[in-house]
């Protein structure tokens, strides 16, 4: 229980961590990118292939088994 | 000219009267040069498929390559994510060249944006710059405007065909009446 606990938390840290700089990346882009047909279509792809990294990751994460260890 | 990105450019601050007579950001061998730099983080992926796994038999249980499998596509989401910041920076910096100033636009990192300008009536000097092998090649490098003010150098960092770039703002420059040289409009 406590390693998956730790687990997760490891887990959801870094994709928080990785969405947190997207969406920064993707505010700045739209904010100061001149041409906005082209920030808008470049984020729309970087989004779709992180999207779809995350929902690997997690498929991923949900396969794996931790024993069973309680705290005492 | 190759060098100019679009001559419909506008940009915030530009007057009316203003005409735009290029736009230049880094020679896109530079960005080319950072992707592939980047890319050997993904040949570490192979690397552990190809080389490690073979290796160490404990790496191929079923229990193994799932953790492995979990660390690959986080650690691709991270490589993907480094590789969108390298084009946001690149595509974030650039340089615009007035009838009237020098506009540099930096973005340094992600919350650091900042423009300079310049009114090519400051300008003192201008020097070019090509030097590597790739600059020779491709033909880019850096370019120094000297100003009189306070910020001695004003660079633009491995752009295309520097001496042109030099060239149109001599040529700029030589039309800015004799009175107004020096110091700033």
């Amino acid at each position: 229980m406590i390693i998956k606990l730790a687990a997760q938390i490891i887990f959801y840290l870094l994709v928080g961590i990785l969405g947190i700089y997207s969406m920064m990346m993707v505010y700045v882009l739209l904010r100061y990118g001149k041409s906005k047909i082209l920030s808008l279509a470049v984020s729309a792809l970087f989004l779709i292939a992180i999207a779809t990294l995350y929902a690997a990751a997690q498929a991923n994460f949900n396969l794996l088994t931790f024993p069973e260890l309680e705290l005492l | 000219m190759s060098l100019s990105l679009n001559p419909q450019f506008l940009f915030p601050g530009q007057q009316a009267g203003e005409k735009i007579h290029l736009v230049t950001r880094k020679h896109w061998v530079v960005l080319a040069r950072d992707i592939v730099i980047w890319l050997i983080f993904v040949v570490i992926l192979f690397g552990y498929d190809w080389f490690l796994v073979p290796q160490f038999p404990f790496l191929r249980t079923p229990e193994a390559a799932k953790i492995a499998n979990l660390i690959k596509t986080v650690y691709l989401m991270y490589v993907i994510g480094g590789l969108m910041a390298l084009w946001v920076l690149y595509y974030l910096n650039y340089q615009i060249i007035t009838n009237e100033r020098i506009v540099d636009v930096d973005q340094k990192n992600l919350l650091f944006h900042s423009t300079t300008e310049l009114h090519l009536a400051q300008v003192e000097d201008v020097t070019s710059e090509i030097k590597g092998f790739l600059g020779n090649l491709f033909n880019y490098g850096n370019v120094y405007v000297q100003t009189a003010g306070a910020r001695t150098r004003f660079e633009f960092d491995y752009v295309p065909d520097p001496n042109a770039i030099v060239k149109i703002i001599l040529d700029l420059y030589q039309k800015i009446p004799p009175g107004a040289k020096g110091e700033p409009k």
